[in-house]
């Protein structure tokens, strides 16, 4: 057996072929929510996106704009839902007798069949096919296939559950904190609001789509439309999160605590993804205010508190900072002597172009940052050998903040893996790693992007150290007391080593030394 | 602490939950004004949909030499602007039955849309295309119509509709 094979796992991998009769095979593969590396939660996933997509559908088949010109297309993504949808619920049917839930009592498949999941899944096919039998107005056909929403049912009622069973006995303001901050209590609720609020960000695609303006002429009430629905989403999420973020470490007083988040990068970005909303209405009749509208692309920002690449951005740019300041300052400098150079050699040729040394900025950037637009360029001998010298200069000055960042962006990441290391290493101190230093495993690998091989490497490494220090220094006291079977072996060890000593030191001098007043001093 | 919180859905509570409905009723207050507006804009697009057609049908009816639909808009050099305007507006023109949405006293169609005006939203407006010169690269720029500008054969011109804001929309490129 491999190393990689030998450290501790939690959850049990799914069956080889053959090891298990072909449905029960196929159950815990497809269905089985326990075994890890199953293709369960990938398929919940994919099914929980093709009710959303449906779900956007059913919207867009109503814009005629839309629909018209792609009917043909609306129709065979129905048709390759429906397929989906019953082959699920085909599979489920089949594998019912292996579920806990339904093999209890005689027919599981019917159990199956009557449970409210099985109803709601047979209700979001069944209208179409009746449509092949039965003449159904097109009209309520659609109002039927509304029906399929039901089906993320499926998913949010156990993610409730699971979030009640968390917060039991816990007060209002907790429960709101559980569900839109991260932590231990949120749950998958918490990780579907994320995605909520994550697909209503990604809206924010329509401000770019609006400025086409083939596409705003035609769709100008639809976007309208989005446009109210995301601030009410944003301005629910913005208000949850500033009622219960007392909740959290460091803002636990009601008014200091809310205005410490209020003033926060994550807090600012989510108040600017509302606000011109609500300037445009009120101030559009004394201002020229249809630039916020730009504004609403700020929304894009707020994906940056879903990932950790963002956070480790800014600790770079911390850490650096001095650094980056002092390179800041060389640049500013060069800046400013090239463009007095250059009004100093060209302005007599050119007085247009270099008509003062702030115009001549702009000609300074662009030949230092080696953009050169060639809108201005030298004409003397004298500025043109300058722009030469300058623009190669500019080459090294301007990279170094760029070849700063991009070195202190891997270190920094090297730290983070190191600190993930360290953190196995102090798991593994009991010899195993348990459900939630599991969980905490993954999160910190999904934040640092590392692949499962990847974990896996630490993972051994840090068990392979432990073992070499178990090796050389044992346990400690502590694990030894909680690991009794351990403590009697090193005892064991410990008087077979006295003995030994005992036996193989010269025992007069012993004697001499251990009454020798000096030795202790 | 935890035993303490067990037992209280508190007045803060409850204010809070107050608060974010508030929140969304003017959400949905504001919206509901954006989106009433914005149908103003649509009912304007589609008076301009109306002219669009009208002009569809006149160079039409230049291409295939038949009589042009509106005597005054006639472009054979001689007839203005003015005329053709004053026409489209009267009891034979298009635009006859059409009403501004935002106030039928700001008139259907106006010279221009400007947004320090907002009398002048939902307004039709039709520039003057004019192509560049020879030499140049291809194109044609668009400016308003002078009253006294006389109607030539092909001339190409622009519809817009001043929208909520009173800022042009562009609706469709025709030819006289």
């Amino acid at each position: 057996m491999s190393a990689i094979e030998s450290t501790p796992r939690i959850r049990s991998a799914p069956p080889a072929w053959g090891s298990l009769p072909m449905r029960a095979f196929f159950h815990q593969w497809l269905l089985d929510p326990n075994p890890r590396g199953n293709y369960q939660a990938a398929i919940d996933r994919f099914v929980a996106l093709l009710i959303i997509a449906n779900l956007f559908a059913l919207v867009l088949e109503g814009v005629p704009a839309i629909h018209d010109p792609y009917k043909k297309w609306f129709h065979i993504f129905d048709i390759f839902s429906v397929v989906v949808f019953t082959v699920e619920y085909l599979t489920r049917l089949y594998l019912a007798p292996e579920d806990e839930e339904f093999r209890r009592g005689a027919f599981p498949r019917w159990n199956y069949v009557r449970s409210p999941f099985a109803v709601i899944d047979l209700i979001a096919i069944l209208p179409f096919y009746l449509a092949a039998f039965i003449a159904v107005d097109l009209r309520m056909l659609r109002a039927l296939r509304l029906l399929r929403i039901f089906k993320i049912l499926r998913v949010l009622l156990p993610a409730y559950r699971e979030f009640q069973e968390l917060n039991r006995g816990r007060s209002f303001r907790q429960k709101v904190h559980a569900l839109v901050w991260p932590s231990a209590y949120g749950g998958q609720l918490h990780e579907f609001f994320d995605t909520f609020i994550m697909v209503w960000v990604v809206s924010v695609l329509a401000v770019v789509l609006e400025s086409v303006l083939a596409i705003h002429y035609v769709l100008n009430l639809e976007f309208v439309i989005l446009d109210i629905v995301a601030v009410g989403v944003f301005t629910m999420e913005y208000l949850l999160r500033m009622y219960s973020v007392v909740e959290s470490e460091g803002h636990r007083h009601p008014v200091v605590g809310r205005l410490n988040y209020a003033s926060s990068g994550n807090a600012i970005i989510d108040f600017l993804a509302v606000i011109p909303f609500f300037l445009e209405a009120f101030l559009h009749h004394l201002f020229d205010l249809r630039f916020l509208r730009v504004f609403r692309l700020l929304r894009l920002l707020k994906l940056t508190k879903y990932t950790g690449a963002t956070s480790t951005m800014f600790v770079v740019i911390k850490r650096e900072w001095p650094v980056m300041a002092g390179a800041g300052f060389i640049m500013l400098l060069l800046v400013v002597l090239t463009a007095s150079l250059g009004y100093l050699f060209e302005h007599e040729a050119q007085p247009d172009k270099f008509e003062n040394i702030p115009q001549a900025i702009y000609w300074a950037v662009i030949t230092l940052a080696s953009v050169g637009y060639g809108d201005i360029s030298p004409v003397t001998p004298t500025g043109r050998v300058m722009t030469i010298i300058l623009a190669l200069m500019g080459i090294g000055i301007f990279a170094i903040p760029a070849a700063l960042l991009s070195s202190a962006f891997s270190d920094q990441l090297r730290i983070e893996r190191e600190r993930l290391a360290n953190e196995l290493y102090s798991m593994l101190a009991d010899g195993q790693i348990s459900e939630e230093e599991q969980e905490i495993i993954d999160r910190e690998a999904k934040r640092l992007h590392l692949s499962n091989y990847e974990v896996q490497r630490l993972i051994e490494r840090a068990h392979r150290e432990r073992e070499l220090k178990d090796n050389h220094t044992g346990l400690s006291i502590t694990k030894l007391v909680e690991r009794p079977e351990v403590a009697i072996e090193r005892y064991r060890e410990m008087l077979g080593q006295m003995r030994q000593i005992a036996l193989l030191v010269d025992a007069q001098a012993m004697d001499r030394l251990i009454d020798d007043p000096d030795r202790t001093r | 602490m935890e035993s303490e919180a067990v037992k209280l859905f508190r007045a803060a509570d409850a204010a809070f939950l107050v608060v974010l409905a508030a929140a969304l009723c003017l959400v949905f207050y504001v919206g509901r004004v954006g989106y009433h507006e914005a149908s103003l804009t649509e009912a304007a697009k589609a008076n301009a949909e109306v002219l669009r057609l009208w002009f569809d049908k006149l160079a039409q009816a230049h291409a295939q030499g038949q009589p042009t639909p509106l005597e005054d808009c006639a472009a054979d050099g001689e007839k203005t602007w003015e005329q053709c305007r004053k026409a489209l507006a009267g009891a034979d023109g298009p635009l006859h039955n059409l009403r501004n949405p935002f106030d039928p006293s700001f008139g259907v169609i106006g010279p221009k849309c400007d947004r320090t005006d907002l009398n002048t939203r939902g307004l039709l407006v039709v520039e003057k295309g004019t192509p560049a010169p020879p030499g140049t690269p291809p194109g044609v720029s668009y400016g308003p119509f002078e009253d006294s500008d006389k109607l030539t054969r092909e001339m190409p011109a622009r519809i817009l509709v001043c929208d909520k804001g009173a800022y042009p929309l562009r609706v469709a490129e025709v030819k006289l």
